[in-house]
Order: C-alpha cells, then structure tokens, then sequence
C-alpha cells in the first residue's frame, strides 16, 4: 500500500511541485495520473524513488516512512519499484538484453537465471527478435516496451510508468496500455502519469487528476464518498454515463483500428 | 567483485588508447621511482660495505715487542664502537704487498718484510667512532702511527644521506603524479558515464556496485604500471650489470639477487594498489552522497 501524507515539495528556485497532496492506493490497484506538464506527475515518482525528499508530510509504502530510511537501503526500495521514465532510460550503449538484464545483474543472479528471464520478458513484451539491436535502432514503442521489460525482471510490487504513451502513435500507445494492464492483472499495484484522456477515459480506472500541483480530482474518493451518502443515479444521469462510454469506445477502436 | 572486474574490462576495451596511454605514463613514473629505488639501495650497500671494512689501521714500529702489541689490542677491546681487529704481521704484510704488485717485479725486488711494519687493522661500528679509536690508541708504547679514512667515510656518508632524502622526495613527487594521472582519467571516465550512474542508482544499484569498477580500473592501471615498471627497471639493471662490475671492483653489489628484486616487485605492487585505490576513490568521492 503507498500512502502520500499531506505531502508538499518545493524546489529550491521556489517552485511548488506538488502542495499538501494525500492519497493512498492500495495493492494490486490501477491508477491513472492525469494533468497537464509541470502538474507534479513526474514529482510523483521521484518522491516514490526517493530520488527527491518531500519539504513537509510522509510518504509510506507498505507503512514505512521512506523518507526515514537508510542511504543503503534505498537501492533495495528502488528495485521494488518498477519505474519506466517519460524519457525510457536506457543506456545507449547497451543492447536491449543487457538493458533488460541490468538490474538482474544487480542481483547476483547467475548468467543462465538471467538469460532465461530476459528471454521470457522480452517474449512477454514482444521485443524477442530486437533483443541483440541497440536503442538508436528502434522505434518509440519498442523503446518504451524494452524500458517496461527492464522493469518488469525485478517482479516488482509496484510499477510507475510515468507518460508511457507519450511519445507513441495512437497503436502503439494502445499496445503499452495493454500490457499494463497484464501487468496489473497479475498482482502488481500500477500507476500511470498520463495526460492522453482518450485512454484514461476508456479504461475507467481510477483517476487521480493534478493540477498546479493540488489533486483536483480523485475518482475512488467521488466513488466512496457517493457509496456513503448512498446518492442513486436518475435515469437521465445513467443515460448520460452510457453515452460517454460509447462515443470513448469507439474512439479507442478507431485508434487500435489506425 | 566479479562483475567490476567485467565491466572495468570492458570500459578499458571501449576506450583502448586512453587506458593504454594511462599504463604507459604510469610505467615511465614508477619505471624512474624504481631505477632512484635501485640507486639508494646501492648506495647504502656501498657505505655499508666501507664501513664494516678495516678502517682504522695502527702501525706498529720496527721494535714493538709482541706484549705491547697484546696491550694496544687489549685497550682496543675496552674502547667502545670496535668491532673487529686483526693483526698482521711483517711477513703477512709482504704476502699482501706481493699479492697488490704482482704485476710489477722491480717493486717486488725492492722490498722485504723488514721494510714493511706490522699492523692492527681495526673495524669499526660506525664511522663517528673513528676518531675516538684513534685517540685511544695513539701514543701507546710501539705504536708509530694511527692512520683512518674519516673523509672517506664522512663524504660517502653524506652522499648516501643526500641520495636517500632526495629519494623519498622523489618517490613522493612521483606518487603524487601518478595520483593525479589516475583521478584525472577516472575523473573522466566517471563524467563521460554520468547518465549511465545516475540511471543505475535510478534502478537500485548500491554505491559499490556504481562504483567497483572505476576502483578496479584505477588500481588495475596502478598495478600494471608497477609491473611493467618492475621488469624494464630489471631489465636496465640486468643490461648494464657487466658494465657496473667493472666500475664498482671489490664491491660485493651485483648481480643483485632475485629474491631482492622479487621483493621489489611485491613492494611496487602494493605502491602502485594503493595508489590507484588512493585516486580512483578520490575521483569517486563527489558521487558518493
């Protein structure tokens, strides 16, 4: 469970990055990250990697403080993170096996153990035949699917994919969404930092939207607090909702189509 | 460690000219901290050959009676800093002075053990006792004369210590050279891979795994450049022996033992890990937050 505790982060130039954010996100969860550029996604998963320290409030996975751990422990926090960045991450030096293999390496894993794992990862996310080519010669989406197979060889518990449809047309954004969703279906909590409403608005998950740094909307909080007051839908409203789901859905398709 | 080991190997392969220029310019460092090392050693082996050489001769004159020779030999084994006294008579100093004029018969002709006197030939501990044995014994009953090398001594002396300070400095200017070598190229492989350590501690590496194989690239370059330094002093010295035989005579100094140089060797090497330790760690130091 990844607890976000009133947190607010200020850069040193007086940037507020995110300002008194709380939210928690249980496990095997699938949660969307919306808001335009310089909303705080991206703070988001720095703070979760401990990469940057929040300048007040606590954040918590699985009830540690993170903020109170240990230099030496931080690598082994970060290896529970699955963390594909906006701008993939991957050596260009290094082939897409050995990007794949690079923090099984890290594990003292023997070479065959690491062998066989990259091969089924890359056969999961499709880049079996491209796992000799260099990063230069590939394309956005075998770019971002060799970054989530890399993050993927940990098993790790949560997976931050932090604008993984970015830089991808409309087919290849489609084919990452899809994946992580296979990821999530197996067990592993998913956060995704998106600001493609096509795909948040299809997949209906929930969704935490950012805005100047302060959650404008959280959709499981709307949920719980409806479930509460136990409010029912008129018929107009559910009408309304059915409509929306349509008009997405076929949006989505004509994008798969594309 | 394995894996540092790997991957030290692969960034020296990815870059061959910079590492070969590296091992060069350390082999030239600790090839000239080696020949100085060389040079001292020998230094102190030829002093310390002069001083345990008889170096203060009493002579001894033509009626000295063999009692007050047993007298001077007697307060001799009082004084302190003797180490050694051998007498030799008149027929013994014939048999030497024979020996020394083999080559030359008029002068052989010419002499007899009557001429030449006998003598006590007094070794000493330390060459700052010479002047307190001759004291000691000058102007005792059969004694003629009393004659020591202090000079000798003193200059080689001074010299040796000369050779010695000049040295260490030496070795130390070249330490710090070597130092600087080493930080100034892993200081630049460091920064050239700076996307790839910010990315590694991104995904979970620990700092050693970040940094083991800029250490061993250090200390590889360290210890290469010992051995290699090691064998073209060997070779130097081996080379230019027969030459230094001629030129040092009686001196007992070559060949020099390979035991001797072996020890060398693992002094060098362990001169050229801590240097490479010291300064790949020193390049390392402001990526360890």
């Amino acid at each position: 469970m990844i607890v976000f505790e009133n947190i607010t982060k200020a850069f040193p130039n007086r940037t507020v990055a995110l300002e008194d954010v709380t939210f928690t996100i249980d496990k095997g969860e699938f949660v969307f990250f919306i808001g335009p550029s310089g909303a705080g996604k991206t703070t988001i998963l720095r703070l979760l990697l401990s990469e940057i320290k929040p300048t007040s409030g606590i954040v918590r996975i699985e009830g540690e403080d993170i903020s109170l751990l240990k230099k030496n422990k931080l690598p082994a926090l970060r290896r529970q993170i699955g963390a594909i960045f906006q701008d993939y991450k991957l050596l260009e030096d290094h082939t897409v096996k050995e990007n794949v293999a690079m923090v099984s390496e890290m594990l003292k894993r023997t070479n065959e153990e690491i062998a066989t794992q990259v091969e089924e990862i890359l056969a999961t996310v499709g880049l079996k035949e491209k796992a000799d080519l260099f990063p230069t010669q590939l394309s956005g989406g075998e770019l971002q699917r060799t970054a989530i197979a890399r993050a993927l060889t940990t098993n790790p518990k949560i997976l931050f994919a932090d604008e993984p449809t970015g830089n991808l047309d409309p087919i290849s954004g489609w084919e990452i969404i899809k994946l992580l969703q296979k990821i999530n279906q197996a067990g592993t909590t998913v956060m995704v930092a998106t600001h493609s409403e096509e795909i948040v608005n299809a997949l209906k998950k929930r969704i935490i939207e950012l805005e100047k740094g302060r959650i404008v909307r959280d959709t499981k909080e709307a949920k719980t607090h409806k479930e509460k007051t136990g409010e029912k839908k008129t018929e107009d409203d559910s009408k309304e909702d059915k409509h929306k789901e349509e008009t997405q859905e076929t949006k989505a398709g004509k994008a798969r189509e594309e | 460690m394995k894996k540092s080991l790997t991957t030290a190997y692969k960034h020296m392969r990815r870059t061959p000219y910079q590492a070969l220029a590296a091992i060069v310019v350390l082999t030239l460092t600790f090839f000239i901290a080696a020949l100085y090392f060389l040079v001292m050693a020998g230094s102190e082996q030829i002093l310390h050959y002069f001083e345990t050489r008889p170096q203060v001769t009493v002579f001894f004159k033509d009626d000295a009676a063999d009692d007050q020779i047993q007298k001077v030999q007697e307060k001799l084994s009082q004084t302190p800093g003797v180490s050694e006294t051998k007498f030799i008579s008149k027929d013994e100093a014939l048999s030497i002075y024979r020996k020394e004029n083999q080559d030359d018969p008029l002068l052989l002709e010419m002499v007899t053990a009557d001429i030449l006197p006998a003598s006590l030939e007094i070794s000493a501990s330390d060459v700052t006792y010479f002047r307190e044995i001759a004291s000691a014994v000058t102007g005792q009953p059969g004694v003629e004369e009393v004659v020591y090398q202090e000079d000798v001594i003193t200059a080689l002396t001074s010299w040796t210590r000369a050779i010695r300070i000049s040295g260490i400095a030496l070795v130390g200017f070249l330490a710090l050279t070597s130092i600087l070598i080493i930080l100034i190229i892993i200081g630049l492989r460091i920064s050239a891979r700076r996307t790839e350590i910010e990315i590694l501690r991104l995904l979970g590496a620990t700092q050693w795994y970040i940094l083991g194989p800029f250490l061993v690239e250090g200390v590889s370059y360290g210890v290469l450049g010992a051995f290699f330094a090691w064998g073209a002093a060997y070779l130097v010295l081996l080379y230019s022996t027969p030459f230094l035989v001629s030129f040092l005579g009686d001196i007992p100094l070559l060949p020099v033992p390979f035991l001797f140089m072996f020890v060398l060797l693992l002094g060098m090497l362990i001169f050229g890990t801590v240097i490479g330790s010291i300064a790949s760690l020193l390049a390392a130091r402001r990526f360890i937050r």
